[in-house]
């Protein structure tokens, strides 16, 4: 048998003496780790156990090294799968979709039953009714029989372990050991109702309710945001916690996408925004979760808006009249011929027309001030109110248009002094014709005795003493007060006027009869006349029987039948005796 | 706030997962037996020593029903955990087989979180009867611990081996 060792060479033999042990682990090696295919080989059946040992040993590391990988290998697939991406999506989508309408339709509702309740419902009356026998106002009534509405804290809480994240609330500094049970057995309660109440996992559990206590839920795929209340919730406050819960999904989804991961920091910020959350809601909930009306301040707005146009409209009219003032002024300035001569411009915003008034030399100096204005301003209407001044350039016809007037102004001035004169002197003479005439006149006039005695003869002639019969006065009390009046009327007279007492009957009986009887009649008014005070001598009695009739009835409370006066003026101041006047009964 | 994490039991119905949290929690054992339906959740707070020092860990133990694995609604109760026990009856011939399938049930799900395996009841076999399941450990890595909810054995140490492989991995 030959040696195999005896065909190699002894440098050969000694090095597979020495290294024999070593070339076969190579060769091992070699079918292990030789090529891509046995590497593979290799690997397979140990490279879940090193990558789980590696995940034991340092995650973080494991996770890093890996994430880079599996993040764009994820992304490609995002890129090249959008149907399926949207497919995966629509749950979650359109589960936020529908819960945003329920929550839509729940306050449309709800706002429609409080506008119902507010009319309609018999506490609301009873509430009224109330409110006005006690003097209370309506709303503390309802406030005080209703349950108040209170928030008593947010949770949010890890969807998948029931871990609380973050607690905002009166009771989030104890720790939160009662709601991290709490959490976990709320999710343990929503995959509960899911699997036993819905077969969709677009359906959420959105509200417990428990006594007076409710425990509303607002449900990310990575999170719950739960609210614990007590009393009836107002409407409004679903749609608020909606947008509160939106909106802080907006600032913190990608933190809560993978709560299990959320860093200290991020922990500590999250927690001070959902406190933060948690005081709007409060303060929400102090105006009913009622979005602040903003007419007012549109209103003010739109006043304010009116105000700063109307402020700068007028500012800018004023710049602007200004401005075209002070270019007219500069055209002005800039013509040498008008220094010292009086012209004014004036800016009118109505019209947006300059008037320019004063007055200028020439005719010329005018128009050349009138075109260069033009010139300088031929946006704006001008409006020439300028006067010329009489300069000494008049040409003849002006001059001799000038003397004409002069000698005009001259003659009727002369005229007009001597018509004057004449009329002045007529005046004169008309005056002392009118006053012979009023001396005339005033001669002719009654002296005031004479007035008065005219008076008192008017006022006499219209007095009558009335008899029923004989000497029986008709009427005594005006008959008394007719005679009394007479008395102190005559007894203001001078002495030489004296008072004739004529009697008058009816046509009945004879004719001396009634004469008898008249004169009887103003011998009895005369004596009462003399008990009145007048002197019996100024007084004349007489009888004129039916000699003037007044009256178509005789007989008793004939108006014949009747007692007249006349005044009498006495030459010696005194009527002939009285006794004679009897004897003139029916003479005269 | 303390550091918490969710855990679960997992087993098949009967192997004593309500007893060992009872034994844990309140230090207490009941001979009684109700079957737990759906879930119950507990809550404990404990002083965990890690390799970091000790950490004030609240577990959330979820103690979730062992006749209905598999279906939807477990499946969902299992989510969110960062961490499994999975029990098995030291007296049962198919324990091994058992717990294997819970703890693939639980990885498959949470791919990378730590498991840990109790070998429970232990108190009615002599040591030397206990079943070796290191198969367990090789296959999907954690702790075996032979434990009695009846004396209390290997209970708290069960919770504390979970509760830091947790606090380690930081899952």
């Amino acid at each position: 048998m030959v040696d195999p060792l005896d065909n190699l060479t002894s440098s050969e033999q000694l090095r597979r003496l020495l290294l024999q042990d070593e070339q076969d682990r190579i060769e091992r090696l070699e079918v292990r780790l030789g090529d891509d295919e046995a590497l593979k080989a290799s690997l397979i059946p140990i490279i879940a156990d090193v990558l789980r040992d590696a995940g034991v040993k340092d995650y973080r590391q494991l996770a890093g090294a890996l994430a880079p990988i599996v993040l764009q290998s994820i992304k490609t697939e995002i890129h090249n799968s959008r149907d399926m991406m949207v497919d995966a999506l629509y749950p979650i989508t359109g589960r936020l979709v529908a819960a945003a309408v329920r929550n839509a339709f729940k306050d449309l509702v709800e706002q429609l039953n409080t506008k119902l309740d507010s009319t309609l419902s018999v506490d609301r009356w009873r509430a009224k009714i109330k409110a006005k026998i006690s003097g209370r106002s309506e709303a503390e009534i309802l406030l005080s029989e209703g349950a108040a509405f209170e928030i008593v804290d947010l949770l949010l809480i890890n969807r998948q372990s029931g871990l609380l994240i973050a607690q905002a609330g009166p009771d989030a500094d104890q720790g939160g050991t009662d709601s991290q049970l709490l959490g976990s057995i709320l999710t343990a309660i929503m995959a509960f109702v899911r699997d036993a109440m819905s077969q969709s996992s677009e359906q959420d559990l959105r509200t417990l309710h428990v006594g007076d206590l409710r425990l509303h839920l607002q449900v990310s795929p990575g999170a719950i945001l739960a609210i614990k209340t007590k009393g009836p919730p107002p409407a409004g406050f679903e749609s608020a916690l909606s947008e509160t819960f939106y909106d802080f999904l907006s600032r913190w989804g990608n933190v809560l996408s993978d709560p299990d991961q959320i860093s200290a920091q991020d922990e500590l910020a999250l927690t001070e925004d959902l406190e933060e959350r948690f005081k709007l809601l409060l303060k929400a909930k102090q105006s009913n979760f009622r979005g602040s009306s903003k007419k007012g301040v549109i209103l003010l707005g739109a006043l304010a808006c009116i105000a700063a146009v109307w402020i700068g409209w007028s500012v800018y009219q004023g710049w602007y009249g200004d401005r075209i003032e002070a270019m007219a002024k500069s055209v002005i300035a800039r013509q040498s011929e008008l220094t010292g001569y009086p012209i004014d411009v004036h800016y009118r915003h109505d019209d947006d027309m300059l008037a320019v008034s004063g007055l200028l030399p020439s005719q010329t100096s005018i128009e050349n001030l009138h075109r260069e204005l033009e010139t300088a301003l031929s946006d704006v209407a001008l409006s020439m109110n300028v006067g010329q001044l009489p300069g000494p350039g008049l040409d003849q016809d002006e001059v001799a248009t000038i003397a004409d007037l002069v000698e005009w102004q001259r003659t009727i001035r002369s005229e007009m002094i001597d018509a004057l004169d004449k009329g002045t002197s007529a005046f004169d003479q008309g005056i002392s014709s009118l006053s012979e005439t009023v001396a005339l006149i005033e001669g002719r006039l009654p002296t005031a005795v004479e007035a008065e005695h005219a008076a008192f003869r008017s006022w006499l002639d219209r007095q009558i003493i009335a008899f029923r019969d004989e000497t029986d006065f008709d009427d005594h009390a005006r008959a008394n007060e007719t005679l009394e009046n007479l008395a102190d009327r005559f007894s203001s007279l001078p002495s030489t006027v004296g008072l004739r007492i004529i009697g008058y009957g009816d046509d009945l009986g004879e004719e001396r009869v009634s004469a008898l009887v008249s004169r009887s009649r103003a011998v009895f008014v005369a004596n009462r006349l003399r008990s009145l005070g007048i002197p019996f001598d100024r007084l004349q009695v007489v009888g004129r029987g039916k000699e003037k009739r007044i009256g178509d009835v005789d007989g008793p409370g004939s108006i014949n039948r009747r007692v007249e006066f006349e005044l009498a003026y006495l030459s010696d101041n005194r009527f002939p005796d009285n006794a004679n006047n009897e004897a003139e009964n029916g003479s005269r | 706030m303390a550091l918490a994490k969710k855990l679960c039991l997992l087993g098949d119905f009967s192997v004593g997962k309500t007893s060992l949290i009872r034994r844990y929690i309140h230090d207490d054992f009941s001979l009684d037996y109700r079957a737990t339906v759906g879930v119950q959740i507990h809550q404990h707070k404990d002083d965990i020593e890690t390799g970091q020092g000790v950490v004030r860990f609240v577990q959330v133990i979820w103690d979730i029903e062992g006749s209905r694995f598999g279906e939807e609604l477990v499946t969902n109760y299992i989510l969110g955990s960062a961490g499994a026990l999975v029990i098995g009856d030291a007296t049962r011939a198919d324990a091994i087989p058992s717990m294997t399938s819970h703890a693939r049930a639980f990885l498959d799900l949470l791919p990378g979180r730590p498991v840990v395996f109790a070998m429970n009841k232990s108190d009615l076999l002599a040591e030397d009867e206990w079943p070796q399941a290191d198969e367990l450990v090789d296959s999907f890595g954690g702790e075996l611990v032979y434990t009695s909810a009846l004396t209390g054995y290997g209970v708290r140490s069960l919770f504390h081996a979970l509760g830091r492989r947790v606090l380690e991995i930081g899952a």
